[in-house]
């Protein structure tokens, strides 16, 4: 497989949110904004990285029977960073994901990924393909996060978009409006897929 | 202490601040698990005994083990491990000591070490100073509440697939647009001062 | 069992190894994250008492924490008022806001240091409306009285104005706020 491919594979085709319907908690939860949706897209993209980087390296050390807890401990080790880093550097951000930060750790792309991906794979191509799924993650949460933010609150990127006498449709950016409209979304995916295929 | 405290915690925990419908933890088995009402339950009653568990392990190892020696930011780490190990040592007794059980609840054992609502109870016990016993409430009301947001998704998945949806919905995505209608269902709830 | 230690020894070293690496990142970032902490406490405590330049812990035996606010850099002569934190049980989360008095015991100002509450509704006590300084809501402490710190729903000079869709909220900061302004009274009165 060609190193573009295995890149824009996690964009498109394999876009995790959308296609594989993995790492569902972060990506309904956090999406109230679409900074909020760019941070956590990023966050996970770092640990992504940083995981297959190093499941890819070890790979031909790691027994096979103790692969499962060795990857956990490097995916853990991440996000702890990670963690550390965005409290010091990015204060405000890191306390409007609260919980949802240790929790990257149990998102199953990264997990999915390493066991997938990375633990049979090349250092390159492996690192390749944490970038390409991880933005394709961050990608979904923006897309997310904008509808939610245009029509929840009026806003995107906090910039007010609408006239005082727009009134938002707040349901959106309340927990119900996150499952309503990534289902949509979803559907509007599988509209276009289908479409492509008749 | 008193048994206020703990009926506001299992109350809120259930109903207001539901895992599953307001706080968005537990999804990947919400999805999916509900296909059958049977499994939900088999699923439900396996977090139920894992999240009480895990409460039971990770309170006093952060406040004994990392407080103590001031290493707490190994906690995501750490937690992590108990768990997994937890999941596993579950497995295992069941396997030996109650076959019946473990044939019920077996398949569904593996899928909970990733499921981030066990992770969830275990940091939010922390992150919001819950005494031991409250911990305990709170893990075992938690697994409760996914059970019965389980349980009552898989009875209404049962109904959707008998009805006819637009291609483009059908599966997963009509199930996340009522999954938001219970969800609004519940903010019914939020009125509630206790 | 030869296998069983091989696959130990090598699950601890991994382990040994993960841990050695983050202990290196804690010690990099510690005192970063000790002053973000930090710094947002005291950004709180100015913005609830503007007349002050410098706070004084204060610990009381009961485990109470008062901050004495000085106009001099130094911290001498007399308080020119005093802050505390007044801890709310929300709709998500524990509110925490610092209220500002001054030695006529008279509210300066309150800011929330932290809260997590349903984005849109509970966030609307930190909100600023235009082209405001400050969120409206946390402004309307500032001159109340004790008895005023009650939670309306309409406009009202002499109470708390209720943010839409957002009572828990609400309340919660108010009857905090409440709490903490009698508790610091009582407390000057004893010393």
């Amino acid at each position: 497989m060609s190193a573009w491919k295995v890149f824009i594979r996690g964009l498109w085709e394999e876009v995790p949110v959308f296609r594989l319907l993995l790492g569902l908690c972060p990506t309904l939860a956090v999406t109230t904004s679409l900074e909020n949706g760019l941070g956590m897209g990023l966050a996970t993209t770092c640990v992504l990285l940083g995981s297959n980087l190093v499941v890819s390296l070890l790979r031909k050390m790691i027994p096979n029977k103790i692969r499962i807890p060795s990857f956990i401990v490097v995916i853990a080790s991440f996000v702890t960073i990670v963690d550390l880093v965005m409290h010091g550097y990015t204060p405000e951000l890191h306390k409007a994901l609260g919980i949802f930060i240790p929790l990257i750790v149990v998102n199953c792309i990264i997990l999915g990924r390493a066991e997938a991906f990375a633990s049979k794979n090349r250092l390159w191509h492996s690192l390749l393909d944490g970038l390409g799924m991880g933005l394709g993650f961050t990608l979904a949460l923006c897309v997310l996060g904008s509808v939610r933010e245009v029509l929840g609150e009026g806003s995107l990127a906090g910039i007010v978009l609408f006239p005082e006498s727009f009134r938002p449709v707040l349901i959106l950016i309340l927990p119900p409006g996150g499952f309503i409209a990534y289902g949509l979304l979803l559907g509007g995916f599988n509209l276009i897929e289908n479409n492509k295929k008749g | 202490m008193n048994l206020d405290t703990l009926l506001v915690i299992a109350v809120s925990t259930i109903f207001i601040n539901n895992y599953v419908l307001s706080r968005f933890l537990g999804l990947c088995p919400f999805l999916g698990v509900s296909r059958s009402r049977s499994s939900a339950y088999g699923m439900g009653m396996a977090v139920i005994f894992v999240m009480t568990m895990a409460s039971l392990a990770t309170h006093p190892i952060y406040h004994l083990i990392l407080v103590r020696f001031g290493i707490t930011f190994l906690r995501t780490i750490v937690f992590i491990l108990v768990i997994a190990t937890l999941v596993q040592l579950v497995e295992m007794v069941m396997n030996k000591a109650a076959p019946a059980l473990y044939q019920a609840l077996g398949i569904f054992l593996p899928l909970i070490t990733t499921n981030c609502a066990i992770l969830g109870v275990a940091v939010l016990n922390i992150d919001e100073n819950r005494t031991f016993i409250e911990a305990l409430v709170q893990g075992f009301t938690a697994g409760l509440g996914f059970t019965m947001a389980l349980v009552l998704m898989a009875g209404i998945r049962e109904r959707l697939d008998l009805a006819d949806i637009p291609p483009a919905l059908k599966g997963v995505p009509i199930a996340l647009v009522c999954a938001g209608l219970m969800a609004i269902a519940f903010l019914g709830f939020a009125g509630f001062s206790i | 069992m030869r296998e069983l230690i091989k696959l130990s020894g090598i699950l601890m070293l991994i382990t040994l190894t993960a841990a050695t690496a983050l202990s290196n990142v804690y010690l990099l970032t510690r005192d970063r994250i000790a002053a973000v902490e930090l710094a947002r406490e005291e950004n709180a405590r100015r913005a609830a008492l503007p007349a002050a330049v410098y706070f004084e812990a204060d610990t009381l035996q009961d485990g109470f924490v008062l901050y004495r606010g000085y106009d001099n850099p130094q911290g001498s002569g007399t308080p020119v008022g005093y802050t505390v934190l007044a801890l709310g049980k929300g709709y998500s989360s524990t509110i925490r806001t610092v209220v500002g008095m001054d030695a006529g015991m008279n509210i300066t100002g309150i800011k929330v240091a932290f809260q997590q509450e349903t984005p849109g509704l509970g966030t609307k006590v930190e909100e600023i409306k235009g082209q405001d300084k400050e969120p409206w809501f946390q402004k309307q402490f500032r001159g109340k009285r004790e008895d005023q710190l009650v939670v309306v729903r309409t406009k009202n000079p002499e109470a708390v104005e209720a943010i839409t869709g957002a009572t828990i909220s609400s309340t919660a900061v108010t009857r905090s706020v409440r709490e903490a302004v009698r508790k610091l009274k009582e407390v000057l009165k004893e010393s």
